[in-house]
């Protein structure tokens, strides 16, 4: 099954065994990890806060949820992407990736629709990109996850 | 425009927080306190016949028996459940020292309806996380098993 004939311009991010594939729109900058501040009683998936353009941002493990916890290394980076669709301006966070995201033009005979892993957690679609095991993440599913609807957002 | 807002900058479990100073804490240094475990407490002060809890917490937030802690911060005195946070140190701060962002935590609130640490104070030495005194008094109640959740 092939994807509809669009360009997209997107960025492949390495998160612990396969790529996530994002639109580079969502995303506001790719950088090194900054030391970050453990946010206690948070899920183990919350790697802790850090300090990005003078906002506090959380920076989380997605990898977790396909496998291991994330070692962080000298290689690792975050992507920092804009505040989910409904999500006050200043809700930026970060997902920590292996290496440094690769940038790609993705097109439609690249790209092949996968059954395997249908029904990973936060995952929308399965893709086989060039040979590489990606996925494309649920935004509805991330923003469920994010937020908790009872929960005020943050205003100290 | 002078800012003449304060926050209680709070250490324990070798970490700083920083707390709007709201009217309705209280701060007791260790002497006024009974030291004695009761239930996840590590210290209490009676008032009026009524136990004022108080709880240490480790680097996770969950309560330990003992700490370094030197004064009692209690939250939430207007009310009829005071619940007191053990520090090792404290000292106040004006608002104009410091740059508050609002912060939303990832994953569900510790307690119904509320984060505990809405913003942080962001300066070149790092990131300070700022707490939300009633979030944090309803968690330490919590602590004791009440507003039905789980101890």
């Amino acid at each position: 099954m092939a994807l509809t004939r669009d360009r997209v311009h997107a960025l492949l991010l390495p998160v612990c065994d396969r790529y996530l594939l994002v639109p580079s729109a969502l995303v506001a900058e790719v950088g090194m990890i900054e030391a970050l501040t453990p946010l206690p009683l948070s899920p183990p998936w919350v790697l802790g806060v850090m300090s990005w353009r003078s906002r506090p941002i959380a920076v989380c493990d997605l990898g977790r949820f396909w496998g291991p916890p994330a070692l962080i290394g000298p290689s690792s980076r975050v992507a920092v992407f804009y505040p989910l669709p409904g999500r006050a301006s200043t809700e930026f966070f970060a997902i920590l990736t292996n290496a440094e995201p690769q940038s790609r033009t993705i097109e439609t005979p690249s790209v092949l629709l996968t059954d395997e892993d249908a029904v990973h957690p936060y995952l929308a679609v399965s893709l086989d990109i060039d040979g590489k095991r990606a996925g494309i993440p649920d935004l509805a599913g991330l923003k469920e996850l994010f937020y908790d609807a009872a929960a005020a957002p943050g205003s100290p | 425009m002078t800012d003449l807002r304060h926050y209680l900058e709070l250490r324990f479990a070798g970490r700083a927080y920083l707390m709007p100073n709201f009217p309705d804490i209280l701060v007791e240094p260790r002497e006024n306190m009974q030291v004695a475990r009761k239930g996840r407490a590590a210290a209490e002060r009676t008032v009026h016949g009524a136990s004022w809890r108080a709880y240490a917490l480790g680097p996770d937030w969950m309560p330990i028996p003992e700490s370094a802690w030197t004064r009692a911060v209690f939250l939430g005195i207007g009310t009829s459940r005071p619940a007191g946070l053990l520090v090792d140190d404290l000292r106040l701060l004006s608002a104009s020292e410091l740059r508050v962002e609002p912060f939303t935590p990832l994953g569900p609130a510790p307690v119904p309806g509320r984060h505990l640490f809405p913003g942080a104070a962001v300066s070149r030495g790092g990131l300070t996380l700022v707490l939300a005194a009633d979030a944090v008094a309803a968690y330490l109640r919590a602590l004791e098993g009440d507003h039905g959740l789980d101890p």
